[in-house]
């Protein structure tokens, strides 16, 4: 279907870049633009731009922030020597919620993965071995996803990092809290049998 | 478990089928290019994803239409109904498929539960073909009875896919973190391991199974052995990283990895050590392939405890009256076999208690002969 308007194809082609937007979604959300108020719309556009101009990364762990540094580099009653390694900057969120965890984070942006042309000189993790060679770090998390990707990571973290003394830990395969053994796949069952802890 | 109910729509030549098993012996009778086989495509589809002649999804669509549809329903088994479907709109393929109404979304969750066997006239070529089609043959096996197998292949392919990027882009000379290499060693080597270890003990039971087989079935006194040919000597995670890491200047020459279950093979040999494909003639490598199928049957039975379905496509007019009478006699298992022949006198259905025979002419007609 064609838009009556190039200036809402332009709209629509935009939105449907946006993930987990697909055309016909694109189209229904121009269309809404279409009849927002103009003060509405105004506030969205600017909303926008600011998301862009005002957050930045980082300069310690890579992470969200609005100045040099995020608000949990910056917060001096944070364990120090902890660093919980993540791939995104979403992932720093997700751990937050579950309040488990007081150290500081490190964010990858991104995994190892030849076959999307990423080596391990595209991430950030420079400033990773930086922080280490600083000193005052006993333990390095590393809570990536256990895929191939996830995986190959980790191993050349453990790697890069152990040598220096440092304890580096990878968070546990295993079954979801709460859940029912019979319903779960067995390649996560015969994994957290292999990844089982003494009691 | 045996195949009760098959339904299709748009697929192939069928417009709109529906056509009920016998628990013991089916016979699908008609002349060559009426759609015998198709039928059995459909049932290969719903228990495996795929057509075992591998014939792309949308060319099983029926000609002018734009989806198919085919349900398996099964009896004496935990899941009971097998239904894919698949549309094809604006050049774009979408393939659904479930178990008892649940969709599924990933293959282990859906490979080796509708057990089934095909016996095809191209089966030979796992004997004289290429290795490739040994290892398809020998990994569809074992992801029937493992599912663990079936997921440590797709890791291992996509840590090869991995490897291998990684080599070409040193082979264009790129300055690379060779640690990274390392890392991928590692990875190959511990899933290689798994696979290398599972094959191996796949082969030590298929041979016992291939001996029983050839030796019921063939004239000859002695049946050859299956042999693993792995291009690793050692199934240890250590002792692949030491070969990686002894060939992998000339892995970043060539751009791949030179070892790994990727180059596995298996060769059938006597036991003067000759290779069979250099002594055996055609009618004997036949025998052979149907062997191996045989031993398949078993090899699941062996490891599900379930009596997998049997489709025979075609093969009889390939065999003399004597090894037809052969294999007959060892098909007969208490497995379900439904066969897809020219001409029903070429097969003795006594000595099954319960048969249907179906004449298929042109245009997908099915009549039931009583």
């Amino acid at each position: 279907m064609k838009n009556p308007s190039r200036y809402l194809d332009a709209l629509t082609k935009e939105l449907s870049r946006l993930p987990g937007i697909g055309p016909k979604s694109a189209s229904r959300l121009a269309f809404h633009v279409l009849s927002m108020d103009g003060t509405e719309v105004e506030r969205l556009a600017r909303t926008l731009i600011e998301v862009k101009s005002h957050i930045f990364r980082c300069g310690v762990c890579g992470g969200i922030s609005e100045g040099d540094i995020c608000p949990i580099c910056g917060d001096e009653m944070r364990e120090r020597d902890v660093i919980c390694v993540v791939r995104d900057p979403k992932d720093v969120l997700t751990i937050e919620a579950t309040g488990g965890f007081h150290g500081r984070y490190h964010v990858l942006h991104g995994l190892i993965s030849p076959l999307d042309g990423i080596g391990p000189d595209d991430l950030n993790i420079g400033s990773l071995v930086g922080r280490c060679r600083d000193g005052g770090i006993r333990e390095i998390i590393l809570a990536l996803n256990p895929t191939v990707e996830g995986d190959a990571t980790s191993l050349y973290l453990a790697r890069l990092l152990s040598p220096g003394g440092i304890t580096v830990t990878r968070i546990a395969h295993g079954l979801p809290v709460g859940s029912d053994l019979e319903f779960s796949d067995s390649a996560t069952i015969a994994r957290s049998i292999e990844c089982r802890i003494r009691l | 478990m045996y195949l009760k109910k098959l339904t299709l729509k748009n697929f192939r030549n069928y417009g709109d089928l529906s056509i009920e098993f016998s628990p013991e012996i089916t016979f699908i009778v008609g002349n060559n290019g009426v759609g015998k086989s198709n039928i059995i495509e459909a049932i290969s589809l719903t228990s495996t994803m795929r057509s075992f002649r591998n014939i792309p999804d949308i060319e099983m669509i029926q000609w002018g239409f734009e989806s198919y549809y085919c349900s398996s329903e099964i009896e004496d088994s935990q899941d009971r109904l097998f239904e894919v479907g698949c549309s094809c709109q604006g050049g774009k393929l979408r393939k659904r498929i479930k178990i008892d109404g649940i969709e599924i979304r990933s293959i282990s969750e859906f490979y080796g539960k509708f057990l089934t066997v095909v016996f095809a006239p191209f089966d030979i070529n796992i004997i004289n073909g290429m290795p490739e089609l040994r290892r398809r043959f020998t990994d569809s096996v074992i992801s029937k009875t493992n599912s663990h197998y079936l997921s440590d292949l797709s890791e291992f392919r996509k840590v090869l896919l991995s490897r291998n990027r990684f080599l070409k882009l040193l082979k264009e000379k790129k300055n690379l973190d060779m640690s990274e290499l390392d890392v991928w060693d590692h990875m190959f080597a511990s899933v290689s391991s798994r696979i290398i270890k599972a094959r191996k003990k796949f082969f030590v039971e298929l041979n016992d199974l291939f001996k029983n087989s050839y030796k019921g079935i063939s004239d000859d006194l002695e049946a050859p052995d299956i042999h693993y040919a792995s291009s690793i000597d050692s199934d240890e995670p250590d002792y692949i990283i030491r070969k990686l890491s002894e060939i992998r200047n000339k892995d970043s020459i060539i751009g791949s990895t030179g070892i790994g279950p990727q180059r596995d093979d298996f060769i059938i040999k006597n036991h003067r050590n000759i290779n069979f494909v250099n002594y055996a003639s055609q009618g004997q490598r036949r025998m052979a392939a149907i062997c191996l199928k045989i031993s398949e049957c078993d090899f699941i039975e062996s490891k599900t405890g379930t009596k997998a379905v049997i489709m025979v496509d075609d093969i009889f007019s390939e065999l003399d009256s004597q090894r037809r009478k052969n294999m007959i006699k060892v098909l007969k298992r208490g497995n379900q076999i439904i066969f897809t022949m020219v001409h029903q006198n070429n097969a003795d259905s006594s000595g099954f208690n319960a048969s249907k025979t179906y004449h298929v002419s042109n245009g997908g007609i099915l009549d039931e002969l009583v």
